[in-house]
């Protein structure tokens, strides 16, 4: 499927995306658009191909062929680091959390173009560092009580449960005031409470902050019920990209499915 | 570039045997054949100690993925003990086995008491380094404790040579090279033909696929710490034996060389740690041609340098040098 | 057990414990396996004493500029070798330090063996000017007093502006980095630049540790800057802790105190048999703190996280 005639408002175009890797195609000829706002689900069979992808769009691998464009620039190739200060970042299917700082510094660490993080800037500082400083601390502090972590704020964050450490993920990775999040597999591993509080704050954030989201997911309650979009990868490629209810009934979806259930 | 094209399809063996043999003729018509061929007669005889120094480095990080900063001091020990016995009246080629043996036991030891251990623990890269370096110390200045720090003589004839039309060669050099050269192709052919050789390139390649197939890979790590310890004793006699002195710094000064013959070949990969040793002999005997003979150990380091920059896989690996 | 002995002992940890505080920004902060600092401290003190000697500088001015050389040599280390695998970028940092003591060895520019000499006669004047003062106001008057306060002095501010870029935003960028540097990646922060300053600023302390080295010992020759001294450097860094400034000044002190009270020990050995005699034990110690307490004395366990 290709994207070459984008929706105007869409935030994240892919197009003929292909990634080898010895002779395993992990991603062969991908594209579809995610349209700004939008709450995107990307789901498939295992091996499909979505984390690969994910990577690819991060930068953490360079695309054999094909483009990548976020708000209208090509970011195909970018290191990560540049792709993350535009504004496009990810959680990780294996939760990377930095073990031995607490909680809270995991947290401050991560809001973008912070003076304090510069050493030039270290050399000549400024009154109002400290004040940003504490501006990051108080939205920290604020955005954990959101996730129920507050109270965890000073412990190293290696002491954290599994679940929690999906949550700190993603609450950091909100602290970046992002444009679009990929989430990798937010739910997994996390209780059905707390998973929905998480959800709802996704879509709070959707409308206030006009921040998009795509995620990967295997729980299909979620994806049915929660995502605006979905889009459906099985050995590499894209074989369906719909809304929910038609995604549902599409023939080649569920031969997708049932096919991998032998 | 049709020169990358070419290298592509031929072996790395074969071009690099190759691009050698186009620098030998390049050298001919530059100082011509007695200058050059000298110097590559040299060459050998390095080509020997540093490629069977460099396997047992290489294996060890091939199988145990640990960089032994320690090893330049088992060629030390090896050839210590292979003096000391010499100095009971044993001739000196048995005293050599005798160094070679003691080394590889030393290995075994070593690996008992310090490195299995810190496997299981699944030890950092630094915790490994540190530890190493303090083995390192421990053995050299225990060999040094025992034999005084000052430079000894081997003790072997050193003046008799042997002349081949306008080249020469000392005699005991020529055993050396002979030696050496013999002991590669027979490391290379255990490597290739017989079941632990090939037991241990594949637990070197991969130690989970290895384990699966139902290699054991106890026994297997048991036999690379005692070939690495056995070449590495017989790399340090043959290095004793071609330059004449030694010192109980002598291994950890040419660790460095040993380094750069390993990665040029592929760290991890034993032929590639061969075929890099007979690089770096050769490279810095020729170096004699244009240098200082004092800068020869520095090419090793230059290359070593470039290898990481430019070719980090070294000629034969695959496996990933950049993370 | 002079007064001076000791005080001696005490430049020496000095030395080193400037040197450490590199290796603990490189090592304990940022998870880098920097094992070339000797190299930097060689080119230090060799850039210092050749403007000095060779070119006429004062010292004062040579000393600032040789920083800005040895942190342009760790840039250049940095660049070519930082995005090696932790192993391989190991393995380059002491290919680089051997070269830098093999030039210095080998080539006439910098005295080969004979070294260089002379370049310390604006210290001497300072040092007899303190010492005067010192006996002045009943301090003592040992020979070795101005150079132990002045190094120890020294390391107070380094250690001081250490601490402050350490609790700054800086320093906690540095400390994900060592964690994992591709979840730190995914937020934005620029490894590679983090991990160059990190080894420019280690360069530079080098450098400031070579400079006393060399007015210590009043002479360069090549074989101070060899790999044995980082190494050294490292048995003080297992033995004050990772992660913790302030664990340098008491591994070194310990360190070498140890190590040169043991000259006092009577034992049936000849000197040369007691001097390999102590290198045999910092080796068993640094195997043994580095296989049962790897986070050192004062390190905390939690923080001996490091890349692998």
């Amino acid at each position: 499927m290709s994207a070459s005639h984008p929706p105007a408002d869409s935030i994240l175009t892919i197009d003929d995306l292909h990634k080898n890797f010895g002779g395993l195609r992990a991603v062969a000829g991908v594209g579809f658009s995610v349209r700004r706002g939008s709450l995107t689900a990307l789901i498939g069979p295992n091996g499909a191909g979505k984390t690969t992808l994910f990577d690819l769009v991060t930068g953490f691998a360079k695309p054999d062929r094909g483009t990548i464009r976020f708000e209208g620039r090509a970011i195909a190739g970018l290191p990560p680091h540049r792709v993350a200060r535009l504004g496009l970042v990810r959680t990780f299917q294996l939760t990377r959390v930095f073990a031995a700082m607490t909680v809270l510094e995991n947290m401050m660490l991560a809001p973008r173009g912070q003076p304090g993080e510069s050493l030039l800037h270290m050399l000549a500082p400024k009154g109002s560092d400290r004040r940003s400083e504490a501006a990051v601390r108080e939205r920290a502090l604020a955005l954990l009580q959101h996730f129920n972590l507050r109270e965890k704020s000073g412990d190293y964050a290696g002491t954290l449960s599994g679940g929690q450490r999906k949550l700190l993920e993603l609450a950091r990775v909100l602290m970046t005031s992002p444009h679009m999040v990929l989430l990798d597999e937010p739910m997994a591993g996390v209780n059905r409470v707390l998973g929905r509080r998480l959800l709802d704050y996704v879509e709070e954030l959707r409308r206030t902050e006009d921040v998009t989201f795509l995620f990967v997911e295997h729980d299909m309650d979620v994806v049915m019920t929660r995502a605006d979009h979905v889009v459906v990868m099985a050995e590499g490629a894209v074989i369906a990209a719909d809304k929910p209810d038609l995604v549902r009934i599409n023939p080649r979806v569920i031969d997708a499915y049932l096919g991998r259930a032998h | 570039m049709t020169v990358w094209k070419l290298r592509r399809q031929m072996s790395p063996i074969a071009w690099l045997s190759l691009a050698l043999v186009l620098i030998a003729l390049l050298l001919v018509a530059a100082v011509g054949p007695v200058a050059a061929g000298q110097t590559t007669l040299n060459g050998l005889v390095g080509a020997g100690y540093f490629a069977l120094g460099a396997v047992g480095l290489t294996l060890v990080y091939g199988v145990l993925r640990l960089v032994n900063f320690a090893h330049g001091d088992m060629l030390t020990f090896g050839t210590y003990v292979a003096l000391g016995v010499t100095a009971l009246g044993v001739p000196f080629w048995w005293a050599a086995v005798v160094g070679m043996i003691a080394t590889a036991l030393l290995a075994i030891l070593l690996d008992r008491v310090i490195w299995e251990p810190m496997r299981r623990a699944r030890t950092s890269t630094l915790q490994l380094f540190l530890v190493a370096t303090g083995l390192a110390m421990v053995l050299r200045y225990s060999v040094q404790f025992l034999a005084g720090s000052q430079v000894r003589t081997v003790g072997l004839d050193t003046t008799s040579s042997i002349d081949f039309g306008p080249w020469h060669l000392g005699t005991l050099q020529l055993v050396v090279m002979l030696v050496g050269l013999v002991t590669i192709l027979l490391t290379g052919a255990g490597l290739r033909y017989t079941r632990l050789g090939k037991e241990m390139r594949a637990v070197a390649d991969n130690i989970a696929l290895a384990e699966v197939t139902g290699i054991d890979t106890g026994r297997t790590i048991q036999v690379t710490w005692l070939v690495a310890g056995g070449l590495a004793g017989l790399a340090g006699i043959l290095y004793a034996a071609a330059i004449g002195t030694i010192n109980p710094n002598f291994g950890f000064t040419i660790l460095l060389s040993l380094f750069a013959a390993a990665v040029l070949g592929g760290i991890g990969n034993a032929y590639g740690a061969l075929a890099g040793g007979v690089v770096i002999g050769l490279s810095q005997e020729w170096s004699t041609l244009f240098f200082n003979p004092r800068w020869k150990p520095a090419i090793g380091f230059a290359i070593l340098i470039l290898t990481l920059l430019l070719m980090p896989r070294g000629i034969f690996g695959r496996k990933k040098a950049r993370p | 057990m002079s007064v001076d002995f000791w005080l001696g002992v005490g430049v020496t940890a000095g030395v080193y414990a400037i040197f450490v505080l590199g290796l603990q920004l490189n090592v304990g902060f940022t998870g880098l396996l920097n094992l070339g600092q000797a190299g930097f401290m060689g080119i230090g003190a060799y850039a210092m004493g050749m403007l000095v000697t060779d070119a006429g500088w004062s010292i004062f001015a040579a000393m600032p500029a040789a920083v800005l050389i040895t942190v342009a040599a760790g840039l250049l280390v940095g660049l070519s070798s930082l995005r090696l695998r932790s192993d391989y970028f190991a393995i380059a940092t002491i290919a680089f330090a051997e070269i830098v003591r093999y030039t210095f060895q080998n080539a006439d520019f910098a005295g080969g063996n004979q070294g260089i000499i002379g370049y310390d006669q604006e210290w001497r004047d300072i040092a007899g000017w303190l010492l005067r003062q010192l006996i002045h106001t009943g301090l003592g008057g040992d020979t070795q007093l101005p150079l132990f306060i002045v190094v120890w002095l020294c390391f107070g501010l380094c250690l001081a502006g250490l601490r402050l870029l350490q609790a700054s935003p800086w320093g906690r960028v540095l400390r994900a980095i060592r964690e994992d540097e591709e979840a730190a990646a995914a937020l934005g922060k620029n490894v590679l630049s983090y991990k160059l300053q990190s080894l420019a600023i280690a360069a530079a302390l080098a450098a400031i540790a070579g400079f006393f080295l060399a007015l210590n010992v009043t002479y360069l020759y090549p074989s101070e800057f060899d790999p044995t001294f980082t190494f050294l450097g490292y048995a003080i860094l297992v033995l004050g802790g990772f992660a913790r400034y302030s664990g340098v000044a008491l591994g070194a002190v310990l360190f070498w105190s140890v190590v040169e009270g043991l000259r006092f020990l009577q034992l049936p050995l000849s000197a040369g048999q007691l001097g390999s005699l102590r290198f045999v034990l910092i080796g068993l110690i640094l195997i043994v703190l580095s296989m049962l307490r790897p986070q050192g004395l004062l390190g905390r366990k939690a923080e001996m996280q490091l890349s692998r």
